[in-house]
């Protein structure tokens, strides 16, 4: 896989009315961004503007594979707060059909197939419909469509909305594995724990502005915050405020 | 290509294996077709009751009565007011007055308020009416022509014997030719002997004058000889006794004798000459008479040529009274031509429908009029129904597969995937035009089976037809479904837009009710341009390329619902 590289500089994204400004960050091959907020800040707009299905108001997202730029669509994989799938379809045709449009060659498709159902757990279930899956198994099979064209950049947003914490944990898993093969993550979720925890960069979205990690990080410092925790539940709760008014 | 199978795959596998949407779009649209088509019967079983007052003239009340029974329950009313009180109780449809025998009057009392069945009842008992009196007119005509036969070998006789008297008429013709030719031979031998005979007693006459003048002059110059001698004989007037006496007197009685012999020669020849004249004027008047012969004969002539004439006259009269003969028979054989209904009618109006129903069924009895005309309002219908279930399948199913499609969770995944946005809406185009496979041709199987369509021997054209207005109002139901994107109201508007065509479609008001702009263009729309291809092709039997200005109108529309569709997707970015 080639080395990846991913640069939002001064970004604002948004509508006229409601946009986040200010975004500006550099991830390579191994990161893993976790988004941060309140509900409602912008996160998902955030997300979408990252994915290509949103344009941004301002700024330039830059994506590098190797040396040569290239657009986030063809190198990146998501997976939406609701799972993108076809829930009529098995496990196996809505990975095959999201490879078809993402130009996975068929030949490939079933080795690919496979690996990535067993990778996620989900060989047994293979033909079963998506509406027949518990939760966390939808999950996988969502992830399993979104990583099925092999993708340098995974975007999640609030992967773990309704999963249980041995999920959540597989999941984790999971995309420390991807971020070990040199590909970026960029992940967006309320539990913060395992954010701190997971997550080598930190963006946090409030009141219409972006924080970037060593922003984040500052703050704690001089908020006397004892971790991103504590100052995000600060900060979330009106206790403390990140720019001085 | 392979990004819109693969999408088409998706989208109806996910219909497919979605029992409601299976249920709502595909099975209760047949179950409701069915239900539908199988009401609509060509042998109408149940019969209508109408209540009938015979009028003045009408005979054939009973058999009208056994012609309608099939399809009508009949009671004899005795007065019009009777009847129409039993249309106002919805006991009758309609009230039937027949009257007149030529032509048969039908004044018909009916509920306008149920004005659709009442012109197919009146319909169906003019087709009774008609039948009844063709049959009546069948048998008057049989037996005029039997009559009419009999004349005609009469008639035939006759041109016979006409030929015959020709045939003498020439046979006198000749025998007067030969006659004339004798007569005018005779003539000529007659003239030439006549003129050769006036020569000779011009020459005779003429010799005779000749001589009669030598003659004379001969005597006039003889006897002045012999008066000179008697001068000189006065003159000597010897006495007896001269010596000359005895010369004198033999002079004297001599030139006595020669006078004598001279007057007596004289008087001969003047005899001859006499009976020469006789004769000439006897040769004369034999000319004469030959030559007023002459003027006999030519006269005959004239008069036998004058008979000729006749002749040929009367030949021209009986040539003449033959061709009338012959026209006579051409009209009879024409008469004889002539159908029942143009015989006993001398105007017959027909009224002849290009298409026909059920071609098969002929005319062989009151039946099969009935059971064409059933199946002929059905046919009719059928295209109507086809079309506008087409219509409704073709809008709802498009906007629930599109609402659906842009509304489901996978949509946010395909998003991300750059340059799909045309696959997507031709995914969605072409699995609407999948599901509407079923029903689509379960209709066309049941008009074929059941109205007697003649679908599948212009399948080409009825499937390009049927395809291209479902291509049309699924891009239609698409950009509706794109603009407005949520489910229920989607369906709501959907269902606006469908009475909208409906409409305009002309099956609830004619277009031709319609102002001259609006009429223009419903008669234009998709389901119209569709409707007049499809006829065309079913009842006509019209190929695809007979229909090349209703498939360019439709393709015309199609390309204006695609760029509809496409520019609604695009800016709502559905």
């Amino acid at each position: 896989m080639e080395p990846v590289t991913l640069e939002a500089k001064d970004l604002a994204v948004g509508v006229e009315k409601f946009r986040v400004s200010g975004i500006s960050f550099s991830l390579c091959g191994g990161d893993i961004l976790g988004l941060v907020g309140r509900s409602g800040e912008g996160k998902s707009i955030l997300i979408k503007t990252l994915t290509g299905l949103r344009r941004p108001l301002s700024g330039k997202i830059t994506v590098k594979s190797g040396d040569s730029e290239t657009g986030m669509a063809e190198i990146a994989g998501y997976s939406p707060q609701d799972n993108a799938l076809f829930p009529f379809l098995t496990v196996e045709e809505n990975i095959a059909t999201f490879a078809e449009l993402h130009g996975v060659k068929r030949k490939e498709l079933e080795e690919k197939t496979s690996s990535l159902l067993k990778r996620l757990g989900l060989e047994k279930s293979r033909k079963k419909r998506i509406i027949e899956l518990s939760g966390g198994m939808r999950k996988r099979a969502d992830l399993a469509a979104a990583l099925i064209q092999d993708p340098s950049v995974i975007i999640l947003d609030e992967p773990f909305n309704g999963l249980d914490v041995s999920v959540q944990q597989f999941v984790w898993e999971l995309l420390a594995d991807l971020a070990r093969e040199d590909r970026i993550i960029i992940i967006s979720s309320h539990i913060l724990g395992d954010m701190q925890k997971r997550c080598t960069k930190f963006g946090l979205v409030l009141e219409g502005k972006y924080y970037g990690t060593e922003r984040i990080l500052e703050a704690i410092r001089e908020k006397k915050a004892k971790n991103l925790e504590g100052l995000l539940n600060s900060l979330f709760s009106g206790r403390l405020a990140m720019e001085e008014k | 290509m392979s990004k819109t199978v693969a999408l088409i795959s998706a989208n109806l596998k996910g219909f497919a294996r979605n029992r409601m949407s299976v249920l709502l779009l595909v099975v209760f649209p047949m179950l409701i077709i069915s239900v539908i088509f199988s009401s609509l019967a060509v042998d109408v079983p149940k019969k209508i009751p109408v209540g009938l007052v015979p009028g003045h003239g009408y005979e054939d009340v009973a058999e009208l009565n056994g012609a309608v029974s099939s399809f009508l329950t009949v009671t004899e009313y005795a007065s019009m007011r009777g009847c129409v009180e039993g249309i106002k109780d919805y006991r009758n449809y309609l009230c039937i007055e027949i009257s007149g025998s030529k032509p048969v009057v039908i004044n018909a009392y009916y509920d306008n308020t149920r004005e659709p069945v009442i012109y197919e009842i009146l319909q169906k008992i003019k087709s009774a009416v008609d039948f009844v009196q063709k049959q009546k007119s069948r048998e008057i005509a049989s037996d005029f022509l039997d009559k009419f036969d009999n004349t005609m070998v009469k008639v035939g006789k006759f041109k016979n014997d006409l030929s015959s008297i020709d045939a003498d008429l020439d046979g006198y013709i000749a025998e007067v030719d030969a006659s004339i030719r004798e007569l005018q031979k005779t003539r000529s031998e007659l003239r030439q002997t006549l003129d050769s005979m006036d020569s000779d007693l011009y020459t005779i006459r003429y010799n005779e004058g000749y001589l009669k003048t030598q003659k004379n002059n001969i005597y006039s110059a003889m006897h002045s000889y012999i008066s000179d001698v008697r001068n000189y004989l006065s003159v000597r007037n010897a006495q007896p006794g001269d010596a000359d006496y005895n010369l004198y007197t033999s002079i004297r009685s001599r030139t006595d004798a020669v006078d004598a012999s001279l007057n007596n020669f004289n008087n001969a020849a003047n005899g001859y000459f006499a009976v020469i004249d006789a004769r000439i004027a006897s040769y004369e008047d034999a000319s004469r008479k030959g030559r007023q012969k002459l003027v006999d004969i030519d006269n005959s002539i004239a008069k036998l040529k004058s008979t000729k004439q006749n002749l040929y006259d009367y030949k021209a009269e009986t040539s003449m009274a033959k061709s009338d003969i012959a026209e006579i028979e051409n009209d009879f054989r024409e008469i004889q031509g002539v159908d029942a209904e143009t015989l006993v009618n001398p105007v017959v109006i027909r009224n002849v429908p290009v298409y026909s129903a059920d071609p098969g069924a002929g005319e062989l009895g009151i039946e099969n009029i009935l059971h064409g005309l059933n199946s002929l309002s059905l046919q009719i219908i059928f295209p109507k129904l086809l079309l506008l279930v087409t219509l409704f399948l073709s809008l709802l199913i498009s906007s629930f597969v599109c609402v659906n499609y842009i509304n489901s969770d996978a949509i946010q995944r395909i998003r991300v995937v750059k340059g799909v946005s045309m696959q997507e809406a031709a995914s969605i185009c072409v699995s609407s035009l999948i599901i509407m496979i079923l029903p689509i041709f379960s209709i066309l199987a049941l008009g074929s089976a059941l109205f007697g369509i003649a679908i599948l021997p212009n399948f080409p054209a009825v499937f390009l037809i049927i395809t291209l207005l479902s291509a049309n109002f699924i891009l239609f139901g698409m950009a509706i479904a794109y603009v407005i994107k949520k489910e229920s109201i989607t369906l709501l508007v959907s269902t606006f837009m469908l009475v909208l065509f409906v409409f305009f479609s002309g099956v609830l008001v004619p277009i031709e009710r319609m102002n001259a702009y609006f009429a223009f263009v419903a008669g234009n729309l998709p389901l119209n341009t569709a409707l007049e291809a499809f006829n065309k092709a079913v009842f006509y039997g019209k190929d695809v390329f007979s229909l090349g200005s209703e498939t360019a109108l439709l393709l015309g529309w199609l390309a204006v619902s695609a760029a509809v569709a496409l520019g609604a997707k695009r800016l709502r970015r559905a």
